[in-house]
């Protein structure tokens, strides 16, 4: 189900009247199970024969899990371990990567000249399953790491796992973070659920109308890069750097609001990325539960920075190449993660990777010509890095690049720009909208996302949510999934 | 939390207010269907009717198909807008009736064609044929209107291409009556008041009663045609069992093809994104051939001996223009008449 559908819009407030007046008064454990009844509809209202796939990774870890508690033996708990590290990352490889595996290993015989024919798998991709492998990752390996007592509590485990609001794009969290909030009693409290509807109207507000709007620019230009001049290939990477934020951290916002509507806490997934002064705070602002997960449970276990320069390197490398393939099992991911590595790396060498730990132009509203100048660099930056997550292949995403440098077709920008059906009009709409978002999250910097405006008077505070709200439904045309599904 | 159930009900009122009052207006007769019946009704006794908003003319055309008038007519129109003029002072002596709908998609032909099929006797079709019937970014789900007759359609064609359900077009619907755009929609037909947008015949053609809109701005996407990454394959089968059964049946087909304004039809053939309408001109016209069809009119209008002038806007012809185009179709349905292929209307009774 969609956060941006009809289906959620009907979901979303009986499940909410549900949860307080029927199942809460019934005690914690009903209102578990109901929230595990919800997640499983809400999965499987896309396809419910993946659902299946979900129940065996949360049986599995939380077997392995009570298991891992009854033994001492090393040996033991390693076996417990990598059955949940095989299981889960097995489904992984068989769903989202054996294709990418089987047709590269084919290509690299083929260059040697040997025929290798391997079994091809005609299987979809299960929508968010590399974020509730993660998610449930967490918590056998906390467990193994005796960081985290495991449950016997198997509904509360299961719709840890499943917990609709976060359970297809994230943010990952914690079984230390999220699972002890299903052993305590949730109460209803009105200041939060106000906020987590501010929070969702924001995403609503990211998704719908700025998202999708940039989205079909991007798509209309990275589907004629060839024939397009470059300051309309600028225009595309910039625009589909702003879809895939507004996509993306939309959902985030959707998720955290939604969580809060219903008791929970989820932690921030993105802080203002894009007013990042260089790549390092950038990746402590974008998808901050993907970037702290490769952090606890890969860098800092390969060593972190703490070896010498040679094996900082490759911890480096191996984190930013593991988080590109996460997103994809294709080669443009791969080099989109070794391109923010290449960025990364000189900040890191330098020490200068945490160099911009506080906010952004803090007690200032505007921030000085150096920083407004770090932060267009690290956009522009960001930007070229895009092309490559973007493009379907690395030929065109290089093909791509060339048009950018390339003066071919400038005097025709006008005539081209047209033939996409962007018009003046269309081209003032989308500057609007990116200065709404963008100008409301510079305002709200200090909090944890664009629309916290608690404090604004009250007739200017629903004049902005009617203002939202028929923002949101003007531009409701077309269900668009959200870009991290595929993920 | 009564307090901020209280506050959320005060949030939704103006938008319940608002759909309240699209649902009360329905200025596209999306819910309401009565004007439509009154519009069926109208022409029961009269030429032409008037529509004061736009409407589901899919609807309009199977309601005029229960109207005992078009038992038995001598032709019969299937296509899109771009046929939507053609009427019965083009076929002197013979009764027309007009099926064709806005953005004829081929399902929207293959379900008109079956309610015909089903409900009246006809002798000769004339079917306008688009290039964007291949195309599986049409991205039109007016349809859906008539998924139940599009899916006998397909059971009568023996397709293996799936039963459509009309899911999505309830969701447009239900969409429209919450979309501020849509209440803009409803105010102006509030003030509006009576000016008739359309004129319709008895035999179901239309009269434009407004002004051609406004052009749109040079390069801008061509109507149905962009995006069009390729032609669709169910769609290409479907066709193709379609005109194999309508070959076999002993009902002349006329296929006219009705043409581009010449600076559109320039664009059409000379720019990439356009590559796949020149894929589906081909593989309309090989199929045309194969089942040996009388094919009249041309995409291209210098073919035709057409100019800027003769087209109401970039792609549809203005009713003189549409006319003229007939002439030749009927001499060509007259010589085949003529040669006695045409079999006499079966008598219903």
């Amino acid at each position: 189900m969609l956060f941006n559908s009809l289906d959620f819009a009907l979901f979303l407030p009986l499940a909410f009247l549900l949860y307080w007046f029927v199942f809460a008064p019934m005690g914690l454990k009903v209102q578990n199970g109901f929230v595990l009844v919800a997640s499983y509809i809400f999965y499987g209202w896309w396809d419910w024969r993946f659902l299946f796939l979900i129940a065996l990774s949360s049986l599995v870890d939380f077997v392995v899990g009570l298991k891992l508690s009854r033994t001492t033996h090393t040996h033991a708990r390693k076996r417990l371990l990598s059955i949940s590290l095989i299981t889960n990352l097995g489904l992984l490889f068989i769903f989202k990567y054996y294709g990418f595996f089987a047709d590269s290993l084919a290509s690299a015989f083929y260059s040697i000249g040997v025929q290798l024919s391997l079994p091809t798998l005609k299987i979809i991709l299960p929508v968010g399953i590399s974020f509730y492998t993660f998610q449930t990752l967490s918590y056998t390996i906390d467990v193994y790491r005796e960081q985290l007592k495991p449950t016997d509590d198997a509904i509360s485990f299961f719709a840890y796992v499943s917990f609709f609001p976060q359970l297809v794009a994230g943010p990952i969290e914690r079984a230390s973070f999220l699972l002890p909030q299903f052993f305590k009693e949730r109460r209803f409290d009105q200041r939060k659920a106000t906020e987590g509807c501010r929070q969702m109207l924001w995403g609503l507000f990211k998704k719908v109308v700025v998202a999708d709007t940039c989205g079909a620019y991007s798509d209309a230009i990275f589907d004629r890069y060839g024939e397009l001049s470059s300051p309309l290939l600028i225009f595309g990477s910039v625009m589909f750097a702003v879809q895939i934020y507004g996509d993306f951290s939309g959902y985030s916002d959707v998720a955290i609001g939604l969580s809060k509507l219903f008791g929970f806490e989820l932690k921030d997934n993105f802080k203002y990325p894009y007013f990042s002064r260089d790549i390092a705070e950038f990746w402590r602002r974008w998808h901050i539960s993907l970037s702290t997960w490769f952090r606890d449970y890969l860098y800092i276990p390969l060593g972190g920075s703490r070896g010498g320069t040679a094996s900082s390197i490759r911890n480096v490398f191996a984190i930013f190449l593991v988080s590109g393939f996460w997103h994809g099992a294709n080669w443009t991911f791969i080099i989109w993660g070794l391109l923010n590595a290449l960025y990364f790396l000189p900040l890191m060498l330098g020490g200068k990777n945490r160099r911009f730990l506080g906010e952004i132009a803090e007690g200032r509203t505007l921030p000085g010509v150096a920083e407004a100048l770090a932060i267009a660099q690290t956009f522009a930056l960001t930007c070229l890095a895009w092309i490559f997550f973007r493009a379907d292949t690395i030929s065109i995403a290089v093909d791509y690049l060339q048009g950018v440098f390339s003066l071919d077709h400038l005097s025709q920008t006008r005539e081209l720009l047209n033939s996409l059906g962007i018009g003046k009009r269309a081209l003032a709409m989308v500057g609007l909208k990116c200065a709404v978002l963008f100008g409301l999250e510079w305002y709200n910097r200090a909090s944890s996302f664009g629309l916290a405006i608690g404090r604004w008077p009250t007739p200017a505070r629903w004049a902005t949510y009617y203002a939202f709200i028929f923002w949101i439904l003007k531009d409701f045309g077309n269900e668009r999934a959200f870009i991290y599904f595929q993920f | 939390m009564t307090n901020f159930l209280k506050k959320i009900g005060l949030m939704l009122l103006p938008i319940l207010a608002m759909a309240s009052f699209n649902l009360s207006i329905d200025p596209q007769m999306l819910f309401n269907k009565k004007p439509l019946r009154h519009v069926v009704q109208e022409l029961e006794g009269r030429e032409t009717a008037e529509c004061y908003s736009d409407f589901d003319e899919r609807v309009f055309k199977k309601m005029l198909l229960q109207s005992p008038r078009f038992q038995n007519v001598d032709i019969l129109v299937l296509g899109s807008s771009r046929a939507m003029t053609i009427n019965g002072d083009a076929f002197p002596g013979k009764t027309v009736l007009n099926l064709a709908v806005s953005g004829a998609t081929l399902e929207d032909l293959l379900a008109l064609w079956q309610l015909a099929q089903e409900r009246i006797q006809y002798r000769e079709l004339i079917i306008g044929l688009d290039p964007w019937i291949l195309n599986p970014e049409h991205g039109d789900v007016r349809w859906k209107s008539l998924v139940a007759d599009y899916n006998e359609a397909l059971k009568k064609l023996q397709s293996d291409s799936q039963p459509a359900t009309d899911k999505s077009l309830w969701r447009s619907k239900i969409k429209e009556i919450f979309s501020p755009l849509y209440f803009k929609d409803s105010l102006m037909a509030l003030s509006k008041g009576k000016a008739s947008l359309l004129g319709v015949r008895q035999d179901g053609s239309v009269i434009y009663r407004s002004a051609p809109p406004p052009e749109k701005e040079t390069g801008a996407p061509i109507y149905k045609m962009s995006p069009f990454p390729k032609l669709k394959k169910s769609y290409k089968k479907d066709l193709d069992l379609w005109l194999k059964l309508l070959s076999k049946s002993d009902k002349p087909v006329i296929i006219w093809l009705p043409p581009f304004r010449p600076d559109t039809y320039e664009r059409l053939e000379s720019e990439s994104d356009y590559a796949m309408f020149r894929e589906a001109r081909l593989f309309l016209r090989t199929e045309c051939e194969r089942f040996q069809f009388t094919t009249l009119g041309s995409y291209n209008p210098s073919a035709l001996q057409l100019e800027t002038q003769d087209f109401r806007d970039e792609i549809h012809l203005k009713p003189e223009a549409v006319a003229e185009q007939m002439t030749e179709v009927r001499e060509a349905l007259d010589q085949r008449e003529a040669e006695g292929a045409v079999s006499p209307p079966e008598n219903p009774l």
